[in-house]
């Protein structure tokens, strides 16, 4: 099944890339049923999952590198499948919120990074998963870098170029990593997850060598979250990525971070991760705060929406740095409901560029009333991005912060971090008073509301957000049977 | 079928009227999606009156001549649902519990999602469902006319769900989750006039000063849940019964007690975090109505009933008492200074709040909540009137007001009613209930005691002082909106100067002529109509609620033999206060109102108070005691100051840094290109000295690793 979506992906590509027509109509119908599909078939995945039994599902292992260690191996579990999910979900309304991209090339590169981001979250073998993940890079670079706006090659460059620094750190890791645990455990050297957590306790006899390798995975992590100081790439390649972009920049790339410090930082190293907990939800905490404040000071409305990604995802390591399983729900929570509310905001800004030419907030006001369809999505989805209860963010703040209070070792953080919930409520409600309210110009009046397409982009989001906020036991149940086991030797470390 | 069966459906119902109004929004006519809407809270008033019943009858019974016996004034008891002083034990299963897994964590409670009912949620729900149909019916009329009139009625009924589902809720983390939704509806609501800038100030005023206490709200259910492991309503409550609270949290009572008071604080708009409501008036009046003075204010009140034991156990009721007497008192100062007849309803809302909150503190349970009950009434009926005041007589201004007895019939008789039950006119709902908690106030605490009878007296004078400016002058200029400090209108939160330029660019797309920041009235200005009086719709809304001013008061009365108080107490309330009033008490009441009242009268028979007042006194007292000015200049500037160093420190620095990194990178590589000079002697050099560098290198780190 999981093969069946990589290949679908590529051949969709593959479709979209050979076609002819001038205006790529077949590139996007090919990307629009390839992305429906995948988002079908993913969903049945997620329903079809077994979340009492746990574990890896939709397991497909096959010899590839035998000699090398390397294996084919992907299976789902409840982390890895809310993302395959959103990524086959945010590709599908990135495609329809691009309709009047007329680039063939640009259809076939959005569904060659759904292939390459499904591959992140589902493969199991460390060597495949470093190709998906850098993979990923190509084609967001290439969006990003063309079809962006103004500034767009120093944002390309800028991103691909941090996001090689930290892989280079990761590649380091995988690769002292399976020498160390081959080496020491007596086994011959195996590049596959399951595998190396079996055999991961070896690394307790070698701290240093452990906390280094635990370093490396995390700094390539940390600057896709990205946290405070490695955050400045995003703000930039935000901006100037064109709405699909962004969405997908917002709504996936950056949980390749946030999923990734969970199943290998903490899959891999309890230990460390419990020895630098503190670190890290130091780390978290200015993310929330910092970030937060930065957005409030911006004047480009796409990047102070930017710049409140960079303090929502510090309750995401806020959650995961409490090793407390109600933390980490929180954190997996607020992903998913970070993809969506933020793929929702980025997808409300992008129409409204494209509609005003501008982004600067200044020259925006009383756009609620030029376009009540646009402007009331636009409203809830910052409302979303202040943490409203009944969308579905708040779940995922609240159940993260009280995670981290529920921890010694990240108590006060925990609380700290409510002041981020207060900045944050103050510049989203100052950037919906600027941008939306008041009464429109006469040009403002004369923009044209959101398109039939435009609306079937936003409703699925819109409708998760709301469902998601509402109804956690469509989500909880997954992130439960994924987090218990991860716990269990944290656990063990904190009782000795 | 039972009525606590289908209780989800109190909620549900108002939320299915926002949601089909949302997505048909234009497909409908406005008129019948406000029909829809009304008659869905209409129904769901229906049910909540069957869950009362359900309720009443299964809840055990105060013996209200054994209590006496029973129980001296503030002695300890532990009235389990056993408790002899029951004329008669709970009955069945009571109280009713549903519960549903909802955020479930393995190895610990989770937040599961359930509905609890027991003598306070099944008050509250009847209360709100009553008033908020009667808001429905009324704006139906009041609202004709505006452009979004769909819209505001899928608001008011989710707003209406939103309180429902908090008072029936389960989970204090589900108090906390409509508490919230509450709160951006009422934001949505005050903001309602959305192109007026005064309005989008107010609403983003409110949503950030009650922000303050949601975030203490947190905190306090972070601290409760890591000590108890749960935040479920009915353990906390039993444990509270049992007694186990004060040794379970130890001194952590405290502090969850006052996060608690300051979360009850902001949405209850106690001193200091007042100054949204007044402001809040910008909405249109029968928001006012449901949401500054009937109901969600009441959520304060609400949350401190539900975690009662827990203030006790922390020993936080004293200052629960004396936030509320302050409030009590300090409002009651400012609404004889104000000439909006909406501000003036609004600062005594504040300070009938504060009654509540200092019966709460000061063991008056019962009173509080019945105080609770009869406010609802009372002040969503002078809300509606002073709404139907202003839709015939075109202005805000009470002085603005010509003779409008006169006109409107129906309005000056139910506005009496409104107006008596206020100032606690014997026999009317208010005069039982404010009562209560003087006697309460006057056995635990005399400094509280004669604060409460000061505001009384305050109360008797600015109403009635409203009452015969309004109804019973000629219409005269406002003596004092020319007054300086005035004029400059009100001081706006601008966040930066980013505000400042976005109001010039609007100011400028209009083009000139159009002031962008007018005064508006909600209606069109006075010399467009002449004063009339309203339509059906709104006639009946006021009749129903003046009905009620009426009638609710006896059940707390002691003609009933105290039966709400009796019927409260028996839930949660740990000690009791004896109810059977002194006749000394009711004297009093009438005391006060004939010297606050006759006050007003021999003052404003002739010309104004406020024009012999001395001018400092007018001026601190619209001023609002200069807090508005503090928190504007001073706190919110605080707040924001890092923003700009934020901002800066991030591009320069942070941002700078790695380009620098990058600057460096790329001038190495050019550098390196030079050096590709193709001499193999220069080469041979790089390679020893590489070599050199590599060997002290790996010894280096051998050093280190030993």
């Amino acid at each position: 099944m999981i093969t069946a979506l990589l290949v679908l992906s590529l051949l969709g590509a593959l479709i979209a890339a050979m076609s002819t027509d001038p205006k790529a109509e077949l590139a996007k119908r090919s990307a629009v049923a390839v992305s429906l599909v995948a988002t079908l078939a993913s969903g049945a995945m997620y329903f079809g999952y077994n979340t009492v039994q746990g574990g890896f599902q939709f397991v497909e292992k096959a010899a590839w590198l035998p000699s090398l260690g390397i294996s084919y191996h992907v299976g789902l579990d409840g982390i890895s499948l809310p993302f395959v999910f959103l990524t086959a979900l945010l590709t599908l309304v990135s495609v329809l919120a691009s309709w009047q991209q007329q680039d063939k090339s640009f259809f076939s590169l959005l569904l060659v990074m759904m292939g390459a981001l499904i591959g992140v979250f589902s493969t199991l073998d460390l060597i495949l998963y470093f190709v998906a993940w850098e993979i990923v890079l190509i084609p967001m670079f290439f969006i990003i870098g063309v079809w962006g706006y103004e500034n767009r090659r120093y944002a390309a460059i800028k991103f691909l170029l941090y996001s090689l620094t930290g892989s280079v750190f990761m590649l380091v890791a995988i690769l002292a990593l399976a020498f160390q645990v081959s080496g020491s455990a007596g086994i011959g050297l195996s590049f596959d997850y399951e595998t190396l957590r079996a055999h991961a306790g070896v690394l307790a006899t070698v701290p240093q060598f452990a906390a280094w390798t635990f370093w490396g995975f995390l700094v390539a992590y940390l600057i896709k979250l990205p946290v405070f100081p490695l955050h400045t790439w995003l703000p930039h390649a935000h901006t100037q990525a064109p709405t699909a972009g962004s969405i997908l920049l917002a709504g996936v790339l950056l949980k390749m971070g946030g999923y990734s410090i969970i199943r290998f930082n903490l899959g891999l190293f309890p230990a460390q991760m419990h020895q630098f907990q503190g670190v890290l939800a130091f780390l978290a905490v200015v993310g929330i705060i910092y970030g937060a404040y930065v957005a409030m000071a911006q004047k480009d409305l796409k990047r102070l929406v930017a710049y409140s990604s960079v303090s929502h995802m510090g309750f995401v390591l806020l959650g995961i740095a409490s090793l407390t399983s109600m933390g980490i729900h929180g954190a997996v929570y607020q992903m998913v409901a970070h993809g969506i509310i933020t793929g929702l905001m980025f997808m409300m800004v992008g129409f409204l560029a494209n509609r005003t030419h501008t982004r600067e907030i200044s020259a925006m006001h009383g756009m609620y009333d030029a376009m009540p369809v646009l402007g009331g999505l636009m409203w809830m989805a910052f409302l979303g991005g202040l943490g409203l209860p009944g969308l579905a963010g708040f779940i995922g703040e609240f159940t993260s912060l009280l995670g981290a209070v529920q921890s010694s070792g990240t108590v006060w953080f925990g609380y700290a971090a409510l002041i981020g919930i207060m900045i944050t409520a103050g510049f989203i409600l100052w950037t919906i008073q600027r941008v939306l309210l008041g009464r429109s110009s006469s040009e403002g009046l004369r923009l044209p509301d959101l398109s039939a397409i435009e609306i079937a982009a936003a409703a699925p989001l819109a409708a998760l957000a709301i469902i998601l906020g509402l109804f956690p036991p469509a989500l909880t149940p997954w992130i439960d049977s994924a987090v218990q086991p991860l716990l269990t030797a944290v656990k063990a470390l904190a009782s000795r | 079928m039972t009525f606590s069966g289908v209780a989800y459906l109190i909620p549900l119902l108002p939320a299915l009227g926002w949601l089909v109004i949302t997505v048909l929004n234009r497909a409908i006519p406005p008129r019948a999606a406000a029909w829809l809407a009304t008659l869905l809270m209409a129904t769901a008033a229906v049910l909540a009156v069957g869950l009362f019943a359900e309720v009443r009858d299964a809840a055990p019974v105060w013996n209200s001549t054994q209590l006496e016996a029973q129980y001296g004034r503030h002695e300890a008891a532990a009235p389990g649902l056993t408790n002899p002083a029951l004329e008669r034990p709970a009955v069945g299963q009571f109280p009713i519990v549903q519960s549903h897994d909802w955020v479930k964590v393995s190895g610990q409670e989770g937040l599961p999602f359930g509905f609890y009912f027991d003598q306070l949620s099944a008050v509250m729900v009847v209360m709100v469902t009553i008033v908020a149909t009667f808001i429905h019916l009324f704006s139906i009329g009041y609202m004709a006319g505006e452009d979004r009139y769909s819209t505001f009625f899928g608001f008011i009924n989710l707003f209406a769900a939103a309180m429902l589902a908090m008072v029936m809720s389960k989970n204090l983390f589900q108090v906390l989750l409509f508490w919230e939704i509450m709160g951006v509806m009422s934001y949505l609501l005050i903001g309602f006039f959305y192109r007026k800038k005064s309005a989008q100030q107010a609403a983003k005023k409110a949503f950030l000063t009650v922000r303050v206490g949601d975030l203490a709200f947190m905190a306090a259910l972070f601290w409760l849940y890591q000590r108890l492991g749960t935040l479920d309503i009915p353990t906390i409550l039993a444990q509270g019964q049992a007694g186990l609270l004060a040794t379970t949290l130890g001194t952590a009572a405290t502090g969850m007690g006052l996060l608690f008071l300051l979360a009850a604080m902001g949405k209850s708009a106690q001193f200091p975090l007042h100054v949204w409501l007044p402001d809040a008036m910008e909405g249109p009046t029968p928001v006012s109505a449901m949401i500054h003075a009937a109901t969600m204010v009441a959520a304060g009140v609400f949350l401190l009933a539900r975690v009662y034991p827990i203030l006790q156990a922390g020993n936080v009721l004293i200052v629960v008492a004396w936030v509320g007497a302050i409030t009590a008192l300090f409002a009651a100062t400012m609404a004889p200074a104000m000439a909006d007849a909406k501000k003036i309803l609004a600062f005594s809302t504040l300070s009938q709040l504060g009654y509540m909150f200092l019966g709460l503190g000061v063991f008056g349970y019962g009173a509080a909540l019945f105080h609770l009950l009869t406010h609802a009434f009372f002040k969503a009926l002078l809300f509606l009137g002073s709404g139907s005041m202003i839709h015939g007589s075109g202005t805000q201004d009470i002085f603005e007001m010509d003779n409008l007895a006169k006109h409107q019939k129906w309005t000056v008789a139910t506005m009496w009613v409104g107006a008596l039950s206020l100032m606690g006119f014997p026999l009317f709902a208010g005069f039982w209930s404010k009562d209560e908690i003087l006697h309460a106030a006057q056995g635990a605490n005399t400094p509280l005691y004669v604060i409460g009878v000061l505001t009384a007296v305050l109360t008797a004078f600015y109403t009635t002082r409203f009452m015969l400016i309004a109804f019973y002058k000629p219409a005269a200029a406002s003596p004092w909106y020319a007054a300086p400090w005035n004029r400059q209108g009100e001081p706006s939160l601008n966040m930066s100067a980013l505000d400042v330029a976005a109001d010039a660019a609007l100011a400028a797309s209009r083009g000139p002529g159009v002031p962008h920041d007018q005064p508006e009235t909600e209606h069109e200005p006075r010399n467009a109509h002449h004063p009339h009086e309203s339509g059906p719709e709104m006639i009946v809304a006021l009749v129903g609620l003046a009905i009620g001013s009426l009638v609710m008061g006896f059940s707390g009365s002691p003609i009933f033999g105290n039966w709400f108080q009796r019927f409260v107490y028996a839930g949660t309330a740990p000690e009791v206060v004896p109810f059977a009033q002194a006749w000394s008490g009711y004297l009093l009441s009438l005391v006060i109102v004939v010297v606050g009242g006759g006050l007003a009268f021999t003052m404003y028979r002739g010309d104004y108070l406020m024009q012999r007042a001395p001018m400092w006194l007018t001026r601190v007292l619209q001023r609002r005691y200069y807090i508005d000015d503090f928190y504007y200049g001073v706190v919110a500037r605080v707040a924001q100051s890092p923003t700009a160093v934020a901002g800066w420190f991030d591009k320069y620095i942070v941002d700078g840094f790695v380009d620098l990194i990058g600057g460096v990178v790329a001038a190495t590589g050019e550098l390196l290109r030079r050096v590709q000079t193709g001499s193999v002697q220069l080469y041979a050099w790089f390679i020893v000295i590489g070599a050199a560098v590599i060997a002290f290198a790996f010894s280096f780190a051998q050093g280190a690793a030993k």
